[in-house]
């Protein structure tokens, strides 16, 4: 790869990396979707950039919202001359997709959100809560 | 039932998408779009041609599908007021009243009305549809389209849904249940998320919510709303169609409502007429956490707990009783019981759905094309 390539490729994913994902924008903590693990990865040839995401599950109803938003951004670099978003079909994401400081911000939000609110899980890893009232069997199947 | 198991659709739906039905080309957009991805979700055998996608369906061809193609036992009819789209709103209430009237409350439990909450006769179309269409609740949308703009129809909204809830609470119907995480058409995506729903279950702990599309989206937020508010309950509609094409995906939704929100306020739902129910209701009952899931905490699938997701927790919803609705069921002898007696096998998927000439995606609507009236 030539330096020039290589730079396009970084000003690409800086751009990429401005993309936030839209459900986490409803937080307090948004996170960009190069963070959470979206982007599975870019290819450039020429002024041709290829996208390739990776959306939490393959029902997302966000995807051409990242991919509009993705195209807007990337379109500001001059030497591109095309953008493709391709959304990956046969890969599963999953939270260890996101970077270690993605995941940590993430569960810390998590953690203060659950400690303001007092909310305890129904099922704590063993048992049910006793608010979960009609459930009472334990039984494996 | 399906291996003895009840099952109680929690949405079906009479579909109209075509032509002569869109009012933009926004409407023609989400009508291929929805045709697309139901196909490509659909197994193979299951795939949906375009001529029974593309249509007007009657209420004889969703109850066709469902007593003939399906195992389904009971269903619940959601209308929707999809005006902004489509001239008859999209799935019309009359179809819904004719499926109950033919096969009665037992098998149709429930008929939610809907309205235009922007509309300024809503609150009286509620007391019309209640009043003469005894509907059980109101199906809502968190926004309207209309001159390329979305206009906030939020159930927190004090001049739009805060009202529609009020009046819903006057009726005595206190069902709402509301779309969310599937941004429809043009109108804004931030419309689609659930905080306005916490704040309306706070206001209206008398009022049941139930939250269409649950997990989808926003998965978070939503098992929060299930374990912070016993009046939330989620609808898996489309969120389903998971288990068969993704199922680690599914688990991965189902895992995070049922650790956080329990097993009890998990409705079972697909989507008939856009979706066939039976691949789903036979990989759902297949379906089992990972390994890996279950040693990091997550409660084991049991049979009760899909019993429960399949058709209980939808019956508790409505203030049935799963026991006796079980019971009535061994010996019941309506309609739906002497076809399924005399049905020697099961039709090939879609062959209640009578074609169409539709070949292939909508055409943009012709210049000139007039909306239908809002009632």
């Amino acid at each position: 790869m030539s330096s020039d390539s290589s730079d396009l490729e970084l000003r690409v994913r800086e751009q990429l990396d401005e993309v936030l994902d839209p459900c986490s924008t409803f937080t307090e903590k948004p996170q960009s979707i190069v963070d959470l693990g979206l982007v599975d990865g870019v290819s450039i040839e020429s002024g041709d950039v290829t996208v390739d995401l990776l959306p939490t599950n393959q029902l997302c109803m966000y995807i051409p919202h990242m991919s509009e938003d993705i195209k807007n951004r990337i379109g500001d670099i001059p030497e591109v001359d095309s953008i493709t978003v391709e959304t990956v079909a046969d890969k599963v994401w999953t939270q260890d997709r996101m970077t270690d400081e993605a995941y940590d911000e993430r569960e810390a939000y998590f953690q203060e959100r659950v400690e303001a609110h007092e909310i305890t899980p129904a099922y704590d890893g063993a048992e049910w809560s006793d608010e979960t009232t009609s459930y009472t069997g334990n039984a494996e199947d | 039932m399906y291996k003895d198991n009840l099952i109680v659709e929690g949405t079906c739906h009479t579909y109209h998408v075509s032509e002569q039905n869109a009012l933009n080309p926004q409407a023609v957009g989400m009508g291929n779009g929805l045709f697309e991805i139901i196909n490509n979700l659909h197994p193979d055998d299951y795939e949906l041609p375009p001529e029974k996608w593309f249509k007007n369906d009657t209420a004889q061809e969703l109850a066709d599908l469902m007593w003939l193609e399906t195992d389904i036992d009971l269903a619940r009819f959601q209308s929707t007021k999809l005006t902004d789209y489509f001239a008859d709103g999209m799935n019309r209430l009359d179809t819904g009243i004719e499926l109950r009237e033919k096969y009665g409350e037992f098998r149709i439990p429930s008929v939610l009305g809907s309205v235009n909450p922007l509309a300024d006769d809503a609150l009286e179309e509620m007391e019309r549809q209640v009043e003469q269409e005894d509907v059980d609740g109101f199906k809502l949308y968190p926004a309207f389209f209309e001159d390329g703009q979305t206009l906030d129809m939020r159930l927190d909204n004090p001049n739009v849904g805060v009202p529609i809830i009020e009046k819903a609470v006057e009726l005595d119907v206190p069902h709402i249940a509301v779309h969310k995480s599937v941004p429809y058409g043009q109108t804004n995506f931030e419309e689609y998320d659930v905080g306005d729903v916490e704040d309306a279950a706070s206001m209206f702990p008398e009022i049941t919510f139930e939250v269409v599309h649950a997990g989808l989206s926003f998965l978070e937020e939503t098992k929060f709303l299930l374990q912070r508010y016993p009046n939330v309950w989620a609808n898996l509609e489309i969120t389903t169609f998971l288990v068969a094409e993704s199922p680690m995906n599914f688990a991965e939704v189902l895992a995070e409502l049922l650790v956080w929100g329990g097993p009890e306020r998990i409705v079972w739902s697909t989507g008939p007429t856009a979706i066939h129910p039976q691949p789903i209701i036979e990989a759902f009952w297949e379906f089992q956490f990972p390994e890996a899931m279950r040693e990091n905490g997550v409660p084991p699938l049991t049979d009760e707990i899909k019993q429960m997701i399949l058709g209980e927790n939808a019956l508790r919803m409505m203030n049935k009783d799963p026991d006796a609705v079980r019971s009535k069921l061994e010996d019941v002898d309506d309609e739906v019981a002497r076809i399924r007696a005399e049905q020697e096998e099961r039709p090939e998927p879609w062959s209640s759905i009578r074609p169409t000439g539709a070949s292939g995606p909508m055409q943009q609507p012709k210049a000139g094309q007039k909306a239908a009236s809002d009632d």
